[in-house]
Protein backbone atom coordinates (compact mmCIF):
# COMPACT_ATOMS: atom_id res chain seq x y z
CA UNK A 1 0.00 0.00 0.00
CA UNK A 2 1.49 3.43 -0.91
CA UNK A 3 2.72 5.37 2.06
CA UNK A 4 3.50 9.00 2.92
CA UNK A 5 5.23 10.74 5.80
CA UNK A 6 2.93 11.40 8.74
CA UNK A 7 3.14 13.57 11.86
CA UNK A 8 6.51 14.19 13.50
CA UNK A 9 5.61 13.73 17.13
CA UNK A 10 8.92 14.14 18.89
CA UNK A 11 12.06 16.29 18.55
CA UNK A 12 15.28 15.68 20.43
CA UNK A 13 18.36 17.90 20.18
CA UNK A 14 21.53 15.83 20.12
CA UNK A 15 24.07 18.63 19.72
CA UNK A 16 24.49 21.97 17.98
CA UNK A 17 23.73 20.78 14.46
CA UNK A 18 21.89 17.49 14.91
CA UNK A 19 18.19 17.13 15.59
CA UNK A 20 16.65 13.71 16.08
CA UNK A 21 13.07 13.45 14.87
CA UNK A 22 10.48 10.73 15.45
CA UNK A 23 7.86 10.48 12.76
CA UNK A 24 4.94 8.33 11.78
CA UNK A 25 4.02 7.00 8.34
CA UNK A 26 0.54 7.05 6.86
CA UNK A 27 -1.15 4.78 4.35
CA UNK A 28 -2.06 7.09 1.50
CA UNK A 29 -5.31 5.38 0.57
CA UNK A 30 -7.07 5.55 3.92
CA UNK A 31 -5.03 8.32 5.61
CA UNK A 32 -4.56 6.16 8.67
CA UNK A 33 -1.35 5.64 10.57
CA UNK A 34 0.65 2.66 9.30
CA UNK A 35 1.57 0.87 12.52
CA UNK A 36 5.03 -0.62 12.54
CA UNK A 37 6.49 2.07 10.28
CA UNK A 38 7.58 4.73 12.75
CA UNK A 39 10.90 6.23 11.77
CA UNK A 40 13.77 8.09 13.40
CA UNK A 41 15.96 10.43 11.38
CA UNK A 42 18.76 12.73 12.40
CA UNK A 43 18.40 16.06 10.64
CA UNK A 44 21.17 18.60 10.05
CA UNK A 45 19.78 21.78 11.61
CA UNK A 46 21.69 23.99 9.18
CA UNK A 47 19.69 22.92 6.15
CA UNK A 48 17.08 20.36 7.20
CA UNK A 49 18.59 17.45 5.28
CA UNK A 50 18.73 13.93 6.65
CA UNK A 51 22.10 13.14 8.20
CA UNK A 52 21.40 9.59 9.37
CA UNK A 53 18.56 7.12 9.75
CA UNK A 54 17.80 4.66 12.53
CA UNK A 55 17.79 1.17 11.08
CA UNK A 56 18.40 -1.02 14.15
CA UNK A 57 14.91 -2.43 14.29
CA UNK A 58 12.11 -2.70 11.77
CA UNK A 59 9.20 -2.85 11.88
CA UNK A 60 8.59 -0.88 15.02
CA UNK A 61 6.22 1.35 16.92
CA UNK A 62 8.36 3.78 18.87
CA UNK A 63 7.20 4.54 22.38
CA UNK A 64 9.88 6.89 23.68
CA UNK A 65 13.39 8.16 22.97
CA UNK A 66 15.79 9.33 25.65
CA UNK A 67 19.08 11.09 25.02
CA UNK A 68 22.00 9.65 26.96
CA UNK A 69 24.62 12.04 25.61
CA UNK A 70 25.47 13.75 22.35
CA UNK A 71 26.37 10.41 20.79
CA UNK A 72 23.77 7.95 21.96
CA UNK A 73 20.10 7.44 22.69
CA UNK A 74 17.91 4.65 23.96
CA UNK A 75 14.69 3.87 22.16
CA UNK A 76 11.73 1.96 23.56
CA UNK A 77 9.63 0.26 20.93
CA UNK A 78 7.03 -2.44 20.38
CA UNK A 79 7.75 -5.24 19.88
CA UNK A 80 11.54 -4.84 20.16
CA UNK A 81 11.84 -3.62 23.77
CA UNK A 82 14.66 -1.19 24.53
CA UNK A 83 17.28 -0.42 21.92
CA UNK A 84 20.59 1.36 22.35
CA UNK A 85 21.70 3.40 19.35
CA UNK A 86 25.03 5.11 18.77
CA UNK A 87 24.03 8.17 16.76
CA UNK A 88 27.59 9.09 15.75
CA UNK A 89 29.64 6.02 14.90
CA UNK A 90 27.99 4.13 12.04
CA UNK A 91 30.11 1.06 12.81
CA UNK A 92 29.21 0.95 16.49
CA UNK A 93 27.27 -2.04 17.71
CA UNK A 94 23.73 -1.24 18.72
CA UNK A 95 22.01 -3.48 21.23
CA UNK A 96 18.48 -4.65 21.85
CA UNK A 97 17.16 -5.55 25.30
CA UNK A 98 14.12 -7.63 24.41
CA UNK A 99 10.96 -7.35 26.44
CA UNK A 100 7.90 -5.21 26.85
CA UNK A 101 8.60 -1.55 26.27
CA UNK A 102 8.79 0.36 29.56
CA UNK A 103 6.20 2.94 30.47
CA UNK A 104 8.79 5.64 31.20
CA UNK A 105 12.55 6.06 30.85
CA UNK A 106 15.13 8.53 32.10
CA UNK A 107 18.86 8.91 31.56
CA UNK A 108 20.82 8.37 34.76
CA UNK A 109 24.39 8.95 35.85
CA UNK A 110 27.16 7.92 33.48
CA UNK A 111 26.26 4.73 31.63
CA UNK A 112 22.89 4.07 33.23
CA UNK A 113 19.20 4.64 32.62
CA UNK A 114 16.09 4.18 34.74
CA UNK A 115 13.19 2.21 33.25
CA UNK A 116 9.71 2.17 34.79
CA UNK A 117 7.87 -0.99 33.78
CA UNK A 118 4.45 -1.17 32.21
CA UNK A 119 2.86 -1.68 35.65
CA UNK A 120 4.15 1.78 36.62
CA UNK A 121 5.81 0.31 39.72
CA UNK A 122 8.70 -1.93 38.73
CA UNK A 123 12.07 -0.27 38.24
CA UNK A 124 15.14 -1.35 36.31
CA UNK A 125 18.51 0.34 36.30
CA UNK A 126 19.96 -0.40 32.89
CA UNK A 127 23.61 -0.47 31.84
CA UNK A 128 23.42 1.58 28.66
CA UNK A 129 26.68 0.21 27.26
CA UNK A 130 25.15 -3.18 26.53
CA UNK A 131 21.53 -3.12 27.69
CA UNK A 132 22.00 -5.41 30.68
CA UNK A 133 20.16 -4.98 33.95
CA UNK A 134 22.24 -3.63 36.84
CA UNK A 135 19.54 -3.84 39.50
CA UNK A 136 15.81 -3.84 40.05
CA UNK A 137 13.54 -1.96 42.41
CA UNK A 138 9.98 -0.94 43.01
CA UNK A 139 8.15 2.32 43.56
CA UNK A 140 5.79 2.67 46.51
CA UNK A 141 3.14 4.24 44.27
CA UNK A 142 2.43 4.12 40.55
CA UNK A 143 4.41 6.50 38.34
CA UNK A 144 2.32 9.07 36.47
CA UNK A 145 4.96 10.70 34.27
CA UNK A 146 8.55 10.69 33.10
CA UNK A 147 11.24 10.73 35.79
CA UNK A 148 14.25 13.02 35.54
CA UNK A 149 17.75 12.67 36.95
CA UNK A 150 18.50 15.86 38.84
CA UNK A 151 21.11 16.80 41.44
CA UNK A 152 22.27 13.20 41.69
CA UNK A 153 18.80 11.74 42.21
CA UNK A 154 15.94 10.34 40.18
CA UNK A 155 12.79 12.42 40.70
CA UNK A 156 9.69 10.33 39.88
CA UNK A 157 6.16 11.77 39.78
CA UNK A 158 3.77 9.25 41.30
CA UNK A 159 0.13 8.98 42.30
CA UNK A 160 1.07 10.17 45.78
CA UNK A 161 3.36 12.98 44.75
CA UNK A 162 7.08 12.54 44.22
CA UNK A 163 9.43 9.70 45.03
CA UNK A 164 13.15 10.44 45.24
CA UNK A 165 15.56 7.65 44.31
CA UNK A 166 19.31 7.56 44.62
CA UNK A 167 21.47 6.72 41.59
CA UNK A 168 21.20 3.08 42.70
CA UNK A 169 17.36 3.43 42.47
CA UNK A 170 16.97 2.97 46.23
CA UNK A 171 14.31 5.27 47.66
CA UNK A 172 15.80 8.14 49.64
CA UNK A 173 12.79 10.38 50.13
CA UNK A 174 9.29 11.36 49.11
CA UNK A 175 6.97 14.33 48.96
CA UNK A 176 3.22 14.00 49.36
CA UNK A 177 1.29 16.12 46.85
CA UNK A 178 -2.48 15.82 46.75
CA UNK A 179 -5.09 17.17 44.40
CA UNK A 180 -3.00 17.52 41.27
CA UNK A 181 -5.04 15.20 38.99
CA UNK A 182 -4.03 11.96 37.28
CA UNK A 183 -0.89 12.86 35.32
CA UNK A 184 2.15 14.92 36.19
CA UNK A 185 5.47 15.97 34.76
CA UNK A 186 8.75 17.18 36.19
CA UNK A 187 10.62 20.08 34.57
CA UNK A 188 14.15 20.63 35.80
CA UNK A 189 15.73 24.10 35.94
CA UNK A 190 19.00 25.33 37.39
CA UNK A 191 17.70 26.15 40.87
CA UNK A 192 15.23 23.29 41.34
CA UNK A 193 12.39 21.65 39.49
CA UNK A 194 8.74 22.23 38.73
CA UNK A 195 6.07 19.64 39.42
CA UNK A 196 3.27 20.16 36.87
CA UNK A 197 0.04 18.30 37.49
CA UNK A 198 -3.35 18.70 35.86
CA UNK A 199 -4.64 21.14 38.48
CA UNK A 200 -1.53 22.24 40.34
CA UNK A 201 2.02 23.41 39.78
CA UNK A 202 4.70 23.60 42.44
CA UNK A 203 8.36 24.48 42.57
CA UNK A 204 10.90 22.58 44.63
CA UNK A 205 14.49 23.27 45.56
CA UNK A 206 17.15 21.45 47.49
CA UNK B 1 -13.37 18.56 28.82
CA UNK B 2 -11.05 21.02 30.43
CA UNK B 3 -12.44 23.82 32.54
CA UNK B 4 -11.64 27.36 31.53
CA UNK B 5 -9.76 29.60 33.88
CA UNK B 6 -11.93 32.46 35.04
CA UNK B 7 -9.37 35.24 35.26
CA UNK B 8 -5.86 35.32 36.51
CA UNK B 9 -6.91 37.30 39.59
CA UNK B 10 -8.90 34.33 40.74
CA UNK B 11 -5.86 32.13 40.80
CA UNK B 12 -4.70 31.71 44.31
CA UNK B 13 -1.25 31.14 45.57
CA UNK B 14 -0.79 28.72 48.39
CA UNK B 15 2.43 28.62 50.30
CA UNK B 16 2.16 25.55 52.44
CA UNK B 17 4.42 22.94 53.95
CA UNK B 18 4.45 19.45 52.52
CA UNK B 19 5.14 16.07 53.95
CA UNK B 20 8.74 15.89 52.92
CA UNK B 21 10.82 12.94 54.04
CA UNK B 22 14.40 13.66 53.21
CA UNK B 23 13.55 15.10 49.83
CA UNK B 24 13.41 18.51 48.21
CA UNK B 25 11.64 21.43 49.85
CA UNK B 26 8.66 23.15 48.30
CA UNK B 27 9.21 26.79 47.39
CA UNK B 28 5.69 27.57 46.25
CA UNK B 29 2.54 25.97 44.94
CA UNK B 30 -0.14 27.31 42.62
CA UNK B 31 -3.51 25.70 42.03
CA UNK B 32 -4.91 26.13 38.53
CA UNK B 33 -7.67 24.34 36.64
CA UNK B 34 -7.04 22.12 33.64
CA UNK B 35 -3.33 22.57 33.05
CA UNK B 36 -2.17 21.61 29.58
CA UNK B 37 1.25 21.96 27.93
CA UNK B 38 3.87 23.77 29.98
CA UNK B 39 7.48 24.91 29.58
CA UNK B 40 10.19 26.01 31.98
CA UNK B 41 12.92 28.61 31.61
CA UNK B 42 15.79 28.93 34.10
CA UNK B 43 15.74 32.70 33.73
CA UNK B 44 12.06 33.52 33.34
CA UNK B 45 10.03 30.90 35.21
CA UNK B 46 7.25 28.54 34.23
CA UNK B 47 4.72 28.97 31.43
CA UNK B 48 1.55 26.95 31.87
CA UNK B 49 -1.45 26.71 29.58
CA UNK B 50 -5.08 25.80 29.98
CA UNK B 51 -7.13 25.68 26.84
CA UNK B 52 -6.13 28.79 24.91
CA UNK B 53 -4.71 30.68 27.93
CA UNK B 54 -1.05 30.98 28.70
CA UNK B 55 0.15 32.21 32.11
CA UNK B 56 3.73 33.03 33.00
CA UNK B 57 4.62 32.28 36.62
CA UNK B 58 7.90 33.76 37.82
CA UNK B 59 10.59 31.71 39.54
CA UNK B 60 9.25 33.10 42.79
CA UNK B 61 5.70 31.92 42.11
CA UNK B 62 4.13 35.22 41.03
CA UNK B 63 1.86 35.47 37.99
CA UNK B 64 3.63 37.95 35.68
CA UNK B 65 1.43 38.00 32.61
CA UNK B 66 -1.13 36.04 30.64
CA UNK B 67 -1.95 35.76 26.98
CA UNK B 68 -4.76 34.14 25.04
CA UNK B 69 -4.09 32.19 21.86
CA UNK B 70 -6.61 31.84 19.05
CA UNK B 71 -7.26 28.20 19.96
CA UNK B 72 -6.19 25.51 22.38
CA UNK B 73 -2.45 25.54 23.06
CA UNK B 74 -0.72 22.33 21.91
CA UNK B 75 2.96 22.97 22.74
CA UNK B 76 5.22 25.56 24.34
CA UNK B 77 9.00 26.03 24.46
CA UNK B 78 11.36 28.75 25.70
CA UNK B 79 14.53 29.92 24.01
CA UNK B 80 17.60 30.84 26.05
CA UNK B 81 16.61 34.51 26.01
CA UNK B 82 13.28 33.88 27.70
CA UNK B 83 11.15 34.22 24.55
CA UNK B 84 8.25 31.78 24.52
CA UNK B 85 7.07 29.90 21.43
CA UNK B 86 3.49 28.65 21.47
CA UNK B 87 1.65 26.45 18.98
CA UNK B 88 -2.12 26.37 18.58
CA UNK B 89 -4.37 25.42 15.67
CA UNK B 90 -2.06 25.69 12.62
CA UNK B 91 -0.08 28.60 14.07
CA UNK B 92 3.23 29.29 15.76
CA UNK B 93 3.42 32.41 17.95
CA UNK B 94 6.44 34.09 19.50
CA UNK B 95 6.02 36.01 22.77
CA UNK B 96 8.86 37.93 24.34
CA UNK B 97 9.80 37.62 27.99
CA UNK B 98 7.27 40.31 28.94
CA UNK B 99 4.42 38.48 27.21
CA UNK B 100 4.24 40.75 24.16
CA UNK B 101 3.29 38.99 20.94
CA UNK B 102 6.15 39.40 18.43
CA UNK B 103 4.76 37.42 15.50
CA UNK B 104 2.61 34.49 14.39
CA UNK B 105 3.19 32.17 11.44
CA UNK B 106 1.23 29.47 9.62
CA UNK B 107 2.49 25.92 10.12
CA UNK B 108 0.55 23.92 7.44
CA UNK B 109 -1.21 21.82 10.10
CA UNK B 110 -1.44 21.56 13.87
CA UNK B 111 1.93 21.04 15.54
CA UNK B 112 2.76 17.61 16.93
CA UNK B 113 5.99 18.68 18.62
CA UNK B 114 7.95 21.86 19.29
CA UNK B 115 11.46 22.77 20.35
CA UNK B 116 14.09 25.50 20.12
CA UNK B 117 17.49 24.85 18.57
CA UNK B 118 20.63 25.81 20.50
CA UNK B 119 20.97 28.82 18.20
CA UNK B 120 17.52 30.07 19.19
CA UNK B 121 15.50 29.04 16.13
CA UNK B 122 12.15 27.33 16.74
CA UNK B 123 11.43 23.97 15.07
CA UNK B 124 8.15 22.11 15.04
CA UNK B 125 6.85 18.79 13.82
CA UNK B 126 3.77 19.13 11.65
CA UNK B 127 1.64 16.49 9.94
CA UNK B 128 4.22 15.57 7.27
CA UNK B 129 7.61 16.69 8.51
CA UNK B 130 9.52 19.41 10.33
CA UNK B 131 9.52 23.19 9.91
CA UNK B 132 12.29 25.48 11.13
CA UNK B 133 11.91 29.26 11.38
CA UNK B 134 14.47 31.90 12.15
CA UNK B 135 14.03 34.15 15.17
CA UNK B 136 12.21 36.74 13.06
CA UNK B 137 9.68 34.21 11.84
CA UNK B 138 11.06 33.58 8.36
CA UNK B 139 10.98 29.94 7.29
CA UNK B 140 14.56 28.61 7.38
CA UNK B 141 14.03 25.06 6.12
CA UNK B 142 11.58 22.22 5.89
CA UNK B 143 12.24 18.51 6.34
CA UNK B 144 9.98 16.10 4.49
CA UNK B 145 10.91 12.46 5.11
CA UNK B 146 10.00 11.03 1.72
CA UNK B 147 12.87 8.54 1.94
CA UNK B 148 10.90 6.63 4.55
CA UNK B 149 8.18 5.86 2.04
CA UNK B 150 10.10 4.94 -1.10
CA UNK B 151 10.19 1.23 -0.38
Amino acid sequence: MPKAPGPVRSLLFLDTYRLLILGEVFDVSDQERAYGYDYINIVDTRDGYTDRQFEAIKPNDIVQIVKLGTGSVIVSAEPAGVVGWNTVDVNALDWVSKGIAPLYMAAGPEGTALLVGEDGLSLTLLDTKDGTRIMSGRLAQIAVGDPIFFEGMFIVPTQGGIEILGPDIVKVGSVVIEGYGDKAGILGVTDGFYFVGEDLVAKFGF
Amino acid sequence: MRRCWPIVLLLFLIISPVNAKGGPSQAWRLELDGIGPSAASPSVGLAVSSGSRVVLVSKEGNVKWDWTAGDGVTHMAFDAGGNLYVTYSDKLAKLDASGTLRWTRDTYSRAYSLGVLPDGRPVLGYDKGVLCFDEDGKKAWEHYAQEECDT
